[in-house]
Parts: structure tokens; sequence; C-alpha cells
């Protein structure tokens, strides 16, 4: 059985929220089409609430398609600037890991993911700056946790979003 | 006239009507009744009142410079406003401070404190003295203070010292508090000496003058036949003529505290009758009063659009501007569309109406994005939120050390990241300076600058001990207050899966929480007791359930501190029509839940004392809201009540553990 050190916690993490916040915003800037797979697939949970959370400037959304559709119908330009990010892994082990692998532990733990930053609205240059602020709780791309699975050739997105409170700030 | 366009939802009708008060408009100097050109004497105050205010030009002396009498009207009237154009400064350079004595504080029960109790004290009269109707209108500081035996010697700025006098009397910690004036600024008192002091004594004593209280209107129309100006040969040379116009920008700078109170106290500025053929002599008003709704450029000299280029993207909220009598009108018949284009709240241009209320809501930021701001999304469980939010700043800003033991286990991480380039304050509250993050860039984790995997690994701070540690590192802070500041907070809640159980029992996790806060803070000097800086946070909890003497535990606590941005972003864009699911900071204040208070306990004043008596007594609000309520709204009964029953009150009625 292969145990994580704190420093494989902190790689592993760090690796993720980078690529993900990098992926994550240059698709709501310029490829909206792709936005939902960011997202869990909707699932309802035992308790009768219903994953991916999505809270946005304080609505509830419950669904990625959604969400997507109207970033695609709806929002004018947008471009987003993650100025701070930042992770800490929520969960270290989300399933039983007896007798996996390494590289299977890496990919069984939770994280949670704030960013700071500005986004030019409407407008490239002369269009009003916003800052923001948009926290993210990430879990592995896998069906144990409702997810697709990245396919067979690891193509799909490593991460998904659970959870998410995005709010302009100033 | 610009200032009576305050209110363009009653003014200027499209139609003739409109044209007429164009032209009428056309005198852009009617309120000040100074004598240019021969045409400003007579009143031309042709439309009714647009509110019920009384129109100022009714009442304010004709033929030029105000009468001393006038001049301190206004200044009164400023004193007693929110929105305080200085008493003037005595000597402004130099800050000449007034000493005041504080008598009768030594019998009271922060006696037993080790200082005697000076400094709760000292702290207590900068709270009280900076709160006008419960709302802080500026902050007033005591810059200096010495104990002779019972008496305490306080320093202040002159136009602080009239808000403390107020206090004399007051009663604090337990007995009421003598505060008398020794008397004028006990320093550098002497009349303005130097050339730099006379000048600015006579620039102040111009924009006063120029100044009307009421309609927030500064009328700097026709400066170049100003007597005052005349006899300082001020435009004989090119040279000073330059300078002049900033210089007064800079004058009016230094007679407000704050940006904010600038802004807020003059709304309208007339430029009229200068023979300006560009605008870069002027052009520091932008910089000074950016916020300016009204601006009246007629009779100038202004021949073509690009003479006033450097005032496109400048104004954001103006909403009246007067071009009319430049050469602009017959040379460019375009312009006006082109104008209405630079300023995206612009109503009105000449006095005619080009964009509806409902026009100009529509274009507001984010109003067309599909996501309206919203009221916070908070969804709590059985107040288990609510509370720990309350307990956790309460103590952040009291007792780190007590709170890493309270909240935080040897499986707690926390970690801070500092965005130095986050855009600031849309109203530029606070100036960035060099150096400005120095104390915290230490041990920030943006891994958008920490790019190596050690540093990254050593700035996550995990247990007890590592996080008291990180908080110790960072500055002394104060947050507002929650219930009767609500509107600086934006904080959202919801239930989250797969939380780490502590227990074991549960492999996958249960459920916990995940918090966001966005909200801000005041740097707090550890040796004064001063705040000296305000920043914005925002804050990002998980909360699982806890083993420990609190009934949560913090699994993860990530801050992101950025400068200072406001908390306008917060407001819903619009109330109506939305289905607001609970939002804890609207009903936050225990006291509007109250519902009866006695006659003469205003709500502010209510909540001021549930604040006081928590502040006292280390009982949560809730409780003191309870025991005042029990006691009639009498501070010191509930003082005395508290005194009685202290012994007995479970610990959940206080807001600190008692560790």
């Amino acid at each position: 059985m292969a145990t994580l050190t704190e420093v494989d916690y902190t790689r592993v993490s760090t690796d993720a929220a980078e690529r993900f916040v990098d992926l994550y915003y240059t698709a709501l800037n310029g490829a909206r089409n792709t936005i939902s797979s960011f997202y869990l697939p909707t699932v309802t949970q035992e308790n009768g609430r219903t994953l991916p959370h999505i809270s946005y400037n304080g609505e509830h959304v419950s669904d990625a398609k959604s969400f997507q559709e109207r970033w695609e119908k709806q929002m004018p330009y947008t471009h987003f600037e993650a100025q701070s990010v930042n992770v800490h892994v929520m969960n270290p082990c989300i399933l039983p890991m007896e007798g996996k692998s390494k590289r299977d532990a890496e990919r069984n733990m939770s994280l949670i993911v704030q960013v700071s930053g500005s986004v030019r609205l409407e407008e490239r240059k002369a269009g009003p700056l916003r800052g923001f602020s948009d926290s993210f709780i990430l879990v592995p791309n896998k069906e144990e946790v409702g997810g697709r699975g990245t396919g067979k050739q690891d193509t799909g997105k490593k991460w998904l979003i659970q959870s998410q409170t995005f709010r302009f700030v100033v | 006239m610009v200032a009576r366009h305050n209110t363009p939802r009653t003014a200027a009708p499209r139609g003739p009507a409109a044209t007429r008060r164009g032209r009428a408009d056309r005198d852009g100097d009617v309120v000040m009744g100074m004598p240019i050109k021969g045409r400003a004497a007579v009143s031309k105050s042709t439309g009714p009142p647009t509110g019920p205010r009384r129109d100022a030009t009714l009442r304010t002396p004709r033929g030029g410079i105000l009468s001393a009498t006038a001049q301190r009207e206004i200044l009164r009237k400023a004193g007693t406003s929110d929105m305080t154009m200085k008493e003037a400064r005595t000597s402004a350079a130099k800050g000449g401070l007034v000493e005041l004595k504080v008598t009768g504080w030594n019998k009271s029960k922060a006696s037993g404190d080790a200082d005697g109790g000076v400094s709760s004290l000292i702290k207590w009269l900068e709270k009280k003295g900076s709160t006008k109707l419960g709302s802080r209108v500026r902050s007033l500081k005591i810059r200096k203070s010495r104990t002779e035996g019972s008496d305490l010697l306080i320093k202040v700025a002159p136009e602080d010292a009239g808000a403390l006098v107020r206090m004399n009397n007051y009663g604090w910690a337990g007995i009421n508090i003598t505060i008398e004036l020794m008397g004028g600024p006990v320093q550098d008192s002497a009349a303005p000496c130097s050339e730099a002091e006379k000048t600015k004594a006579m620039l102040r004593s111009v924009l006063e003058r120029r100044y009307d209280f009421e309609t927030k209107f500064l009328n700097l129309s026709g400066l170049g036949a100003d007597e005052e100006l005349k006899k300082q040969h001020i435009f004989d040379s090119k040279s000073t003529a330059g300078k002049f116009f900033p210089a007064m920008m800079r004058v009016l700078e230094l007679s407000f505290d704050k940006p904010e109170e600038r802004h807020a106290a003059v709304t309208s500025v007339s430029l009229a009758n200068n023979d300006l053929e560009d605008l870069s002599v002027v052009s520091t008003l932008s910089l000074t009063l950016p916020k300016l709704q009204n601006l009246d450029l007629s009779n100038n000299k202004l021949d073509k659009l690009s003479t006033l280029g450097i005032w496109r993207k400048r104004f954001f909220h103006l909403q009246h501007l007067i071009l009319t009598g430049n050469p602009l009108e017959q040379n460019d018949p375009n312009y006006a569309q082109e104008i209405v284009s630079w300023y995206p709240n612009l109503r009105q241009l000449n006095g005619i109406q080009v964009r509806t209320e409902d026009e100009v809501a529509k274009r507001t930021k984010g109003a067309e994005l599909p996501f309206p701001i919203r009221s916070a999304l908070f969804q709590d469980e059985g107040g288990i939120a609510e509370q720990f939010i309350r307990t956790f700043f309460m103590g952040f800003d009291s007792d780190r050390a007590a709170l890493a033991t309270h909240y935080y286990d040897d499986n707690s991480d926390f970690s801070y990241a500092v965005n130095t380039q986050a855009p600031s304050d849309p109203a530029g509250a606070e100036k960035i300076e060099r150096g400005e993050w120095e104390g915290y860039i230490k041990n920030s984790r943006n891994l958008k600058k920490i790019t190596q995997l050690p540093p990254r690994q050593n700035r996550l701070f995990r247990g007890t001990k590592a996080v008291a540690d990180a908080f110790a590192s960072l500055p002394k802070t104060k947050h507002p207050d929650l219930a009767s500041e609500a509107r600086k907070w934006m904080i959202e809640a919801k239930m989250v899966p797969g939380v780490p159980d502590p227990t074991g029992q549960s492999a996958s996790g249960v459920d916990g929480f995940k918090i966001t806060i966005s909200g801000e803070f005041e740097e707090v000097d550890t040796a004064t007791g001063q705040a000296k800086k305000k920043r914005s946070f925002d804050r990002t909890f998980i909360l699982g359930p806890g083993t420990g003497p609190a009934v949560v535990r913090i699994v993860n606590d990530i801050l992101t501190v950025r400068a200072y941005g406001g908390a306008q972003a917060f407001e819903p864009d619009n109330a109506e029509g939305w289905n607001m699911e609970a939002a804890p900071q609207q009903q936050a204040a225990p006291v509007e839940a109250a519902g009866q208070l006695p006659a003469g306990i205003s709500l502010e004043i209510a909540e001021q004392m549930v604040a006081e008596l928590t502040k006292q007594t280390g009982m949560t609000l809730q409780y003191s809201k309870d025991c005042l309520d029990q006691v009639g709204w009498n501070f010191e009964a509930g003082l005395e009540a508290f005194a009685r029953v202290k012994d007995s009150l479970p610990p959940t009625a206080f807001m600190q553990p008692t560790t």
C-alpha cells in the first residue's frame, strides 16, 4: 500500500490547481462550449441535495449544462485574469485505499482552490473592470465520485468541480 | 446652474421645454452670482426647485464675495453635516493640535487594567468620537496622550476637538467622565508665516467662498475676474497661472479627511467663463473629483472635441455636462453624439435629456450579465455556520492564540495569499503605498508567484501551533461589526459532502460546511491601538464536525488579502423580484429582531449598547441583547445584571472559549 508524503500532497494539489485555473478561465473567456465539461455531471446525493453546487453572484445554479448555456448565449465579452491562486487538500483520502498504487493515491483526494483576480467585461481594454473571488472544491474525475473518468487515453479533465462559489468583490 | 440638475428624473423633459431650459443654462454661473461679464448678476433661476430642499440661489447673497456671516454659516453647516468640509485648520501644514483634559476616569471599572484603563479609555474616546448617529463619519484619532495624576491629557486635530467636547459627561465603564478643552491650538498656532502657507490660506478662502454647501456646488467659473485672485497677480504670468489650479485642487483635497467625504461634498463644478482653450490647466479636476456628477464648461474657447480628449474615460459618474458657448458647437455639429458615447452615465447634455434613467440603468455594470448580483446565498443548518462566523472574527481580532486552540486541531490547514494586483476600490478611498505588502509577502502562498515546491510546502501551516504562529505573524486586525456594519460583509455558506471525519468512522467523509467570506478589515497598530490601513480579504473555510470544545473544527482556512476594494460590489442589483434565500447578514443584527425598544432608544443606540456590553463582558451579542432587553435597555443595569449572574451563565454565553 502506498502512502503519500506531505510534499506529495502539496505537489499534486498545487499542480492540479494551477492547471485547472489556467484551463477553466481560458474556457470562460474563449471556449464556452466546453464549460460544462469542467463540472461533475449532476448527481443527487442521499440527502436529496444535488451536485455540483454552483453559487454565482448569489444565485444557485444546479446544473452545468444550463450554466454553460447562459455563458454561450448571454454573457458578453469577458477576460478573466487569475491574479492569486491557492489550494489545500480538503480530504486526503476520499475512498478506502487498501493495496492501491501511489498513482491511485494521488487521484484519491479532494481539493479546495481559492482564486482572486480581475475580469474585464464587455469590451477589451475599455470595458468595466471588476474584481472577483472564486472558490472551488475539486474532485478527481472518476466513476466512483460520479465523473465519467478521463477515458482510455486519459484525455478528459483530471479534476472536476463539485462545488463553486463565485462573487464580484470589487 | 449645473447643481440644480442633480435630480434629472424631474428635470429636462424632452421637447420644447427642454430647449428652453437649455438656453437658460447658457449662464453657467448663476448660483454664485460672481460678477462675470456683466451677465451673471441676475439670477436666472427659471426652473422650479427640483426638490423639497430650498434652492440655494434664493438665499445666496448676490454680487460676488459672500459675506463673512455666510462663510461662517457654510462652515457651521459643514461641521454639523455628515460630510464635512473641515473647519479651517489654523495651520494645516504642521497640524496644530488641540489639548483636552479628561478627568474622572480613574475610578472606572477598568481601573484594574495594567495601565489603569487608559488605553481602553482612549480606544473608546476614538470610537465614540468617530460615531455620529450610528455611522462613522470620520475616524477621530488621538494623536498624543499622557497622564498627570488623575488627569488624562490628550491632543487631537482641531477639527476633532468638538466631537470630544460633546462627549463631556458621557458614561464610560460605569462612571461619568469629564472632558474639557485646554484652550486653543497649543503649538504652531501662529498665523500662517511662510509664503506657501499664505497661498494655501488664500486658496482655501477662495474655495470656501465659492462653495455652496446646500447644493454641493463648487463654482470655479470666471476665475480670471476674481478680485482676490487678481490681487495676487496669479494670472499675470504664465507660470503662476498654470500652477494655480493644481494647487487649488490640492488644497481642496487637504480640506477633507477622506476622498469619499470630498466626493460627497462636491458633486457639481462650474468652470464656465474661464477662457479655456483646452483642459490642460484644469486637468487635475478629474483626479481630485473623479466622481463628479455635474460639470459646466460653458462659455470657454474649446473649439474641437480633441480639446476635451483628456477627460474622455474620466468622470465615469458624470450625469450632466454643459458645453454651450464654445466654438466646438459650430465647428463640430456631431459633437453631442460623441460626448454621449464618452460618458455612460450622462443623462443631460446642455440641459437636454440624452438618456433616461432606465437606459442608464440598463447600461450599468453587470446589469446585462446573465448572473445579476444577488444577496448572499447562505444555506446554514441549525445556525452552526452563523455562530461560527460570529465567534471566529471576534476571536481573530482579539485573541488569535485562543482561537487557534478552539477551532483548529492537528490536521487543520491554514495558509494565505496576497493578491497585489487586485483592483482597488472604485471610489479610491485608500492609497497604495510602496512596500505596501511587506508584512504579508514573507508567507504568501500565491501559487502564481511561489512556483517552487519547498516554499509552497513551507507556507502551508498545519496544526494548532503552526496556525497560531502564522496568525501571530499577521498584523493585528479589526473587522467591521457583523451586525451594525453588515453591508461591509459578503458571507455565503453551503453544506458540502466528503469532509474528513475526525472519528474515522466514515471513510468517504461526512457533511460539512463551505463558508466563503469577502469583506474588509483595518490593520491596527499594536502600540497605539490606532487603525492604520484598510484592506479587503476573501476567506474560504471548510468546517467539519468538531471533537474538541467547539461544535465544529476548521479543516481548511484559506485567506486572500488584497487592496481595499470597497463594499459596493456586495449590493444586490435589484432587490425586487428575487426570491431571497436566508441572508444572515441582513438579519444579523440581533437588535432588529427585538422589535420593541423603549422610547428614546433608537436602533443605533441599542446596537451600540449591545456591542459595548459584549465588549465589556465578553458575552455573545445575543446574550448581551437579551440581557439589555431584560433590564429595559439601561446599560448600567445591564452591567450590574451581568455581574450578578455571570458565574451561572453557560459557556455558550461567551464569545471566547475560556481556556
